[in-house]
């Protein structure tokens, strides 16, 4: 049996030329006349030729990339499987500190917005909201994160809180008539700051007499809160024992 | 990429068959496979008249010839992997019947005997003698198209085109016009 000489094998490009007639008569007798004498490419063209919607392009990539999967499943399956495994750690990881930004920020917000709605509550208060905006959460790894927010910022309020309180103390002229006349109670007043930290636009929400919240207003303006808020503070005037 | 593109055309199918048996790698026989990966297609094609159907066939053969091409001495591997495939399609058109095709190269030939004659070589001798008595003989659409296939050396294209006979009918009056010159020259002898 002769070796099949070279210029009789019909290539897989030649035959694509073949099949959308990009050859020249000559050519495609040359083919013609091989495939009269080889049988195997004489039915290959019969089945091209009778299956004309089988475009050989698209048949070509699935039958490469399936005999490629075939040829290397054994020797390269270990290697494909760890890549696949980085790639998936990789997007965890990245979702999931997306997911722990994402939540952080949301949670900073949700404490201010604790802070300003009763900066001067209990801290037990404090707790229980947190607590509650807590507990709708599921994932267990952002509970932890959170908490360590929670406790973090608690303390960081009762801190401003005890400045405040500190302030007070330091700062409280006990007004002479209200003395005099052994006023007691609470002065509550309501207002913003502005990007200085300044107080203004404040209203007194529950007055003692005229000295008492005199003396509030003045301790508020003097005092440097937290940038552009609406805060609401009681002052207690207590006549010392 | 440009080295095995090299590498690939070096090697002829003995000497890939060759590196097969002695590495045991799959990937040369993958090599060899996709030296003809289309006539394997098109053939499946051909007889199972489905693309789907078609690529499975293509993947289960390849399946089926690895352990005979370790065991088996292949002269041939183009004519050997053309009747595996025909008969791989011909079970699988056949499948419900249970059949047992064996693929034992000898016993293929046997089946395909036609295939192995150097069609070829044999027209190209006993035409110069007995050609023009034999032409002669052929019926007319036979005789047309087989003259101008083989003697003027048109395309079936052309043929149609100056003929007016169907592209298929071309194909098939050249086809069966040669079977009947090579019966025909066998008598005279």
């Amino acid at each position: 049996m002769k070796k099949p000489k070279k210029h009789k094998e019909l290539s897989a490009e030649k035959m694509k030329r073949y099949l959308n007639n990009h050859l020249s008569y000559r050519e495609r007798h040359f083919i013609e006349s091989n495939a009269l004498n080889n049988a195997f490419q004489r039915d290959a063209l019969d089945g091209f030729e009778e299956n004309p919607e089988v475009v050989w392009h698209n048949v070509k990539l699935d039958l490469h990339r399936r005999l490629a999967q075939r040829l290397y499943k054994e020797k390269h399956q270990f290697m494909l499987l760890t890549l696949r495994r980085w790639a998936a750690i990789f997007i965890l990881l990245f979702t999931a500190s997306t997911l722990y930004w994402f939540l952080e920020q949301q949670q900073r917000e949700k404490i201010s917005e604790v802070a300003e709605a009763s900066p001067l509550s209990e801290k037990d208060t404090m707790s229980r909201d947190a607590a509650m905006s807590f507990s709708t959460d599921t994932l267990n790894a952002t509970i932890s994160a959170k908490s360590f927010q929670e406790s973090s910022s608690r303390l960081a309020i009762s801190a401003k809180k005890d400045a405040w309180s500190a302030f007070v103390r330091q700062h409280l002229r006990y007004p002479p008539e209200a003395l005099a006349q052994k006023v007691e109670g609470i002065v509550k007043l309501r207002f913003q700051t502005d990007k200085d930290g300044k107080a203004f636009n404040i209203e007194i929400v529950q007055s003692l007499d005229e000295s008492c919240h005199r003396e509030a207003i003045r301790l508020v303006r003097a005092y440097t809160w937290d940038k552009n808020q609406q805060r609401e503070e009681e002052i207690v005037f207590q006549l010392p024992r | 990429m440009f080295l095995k593109i090299l590498r690939k055309k070096a090697l002829d199918d003995h000497e890939l068959l060759e590196k097969f048996r002695q590495s045991d790698d799959l990937f040369w026989l993958g090599e060899l496979y996709e030296k003809y990966i289309h006539l394997v297609f098109g053939v499946c094609l051909k007889y199972l008249k489905n693309e789907e159907d078609s690529k499975d066939a293509v993947m289960q053969i390849f399946e089926r010839i690895i352990p005979y091409v370790k065991q088996q001495k292949i002269d041939n591997f183009q004519h050997w992997l053309y009747v595996v495939v025909k008969n791989h399609c011909l079970m699988v058109l056949r499948s419900g019947k249970s059949l047992k095709h064996s693929l034992d190269e000898k016993k293929l030939e046997e089946e395909n005997e036609y295939f192995l004659v150097e069609e070829d070589e044999f027209l190209q001798e006993e035409m110069e003698r007995n050609l023009q008595t034999a032409i002669a003989l052929l019926p007319e659409e036979q005789r047309t198209c087989v003259e101008m296939f083989y003697i003027q050396g048109k395309c079936y294209k052309e043929i149609q085109i100056i003929t007016g006979y169907p592209y298929n009918k071309v194909k098939s009056s050249i086809q069966n016009g040669k079977r009947n010159l090579r019966t025909l020259m066998t008598k005279f002898q």
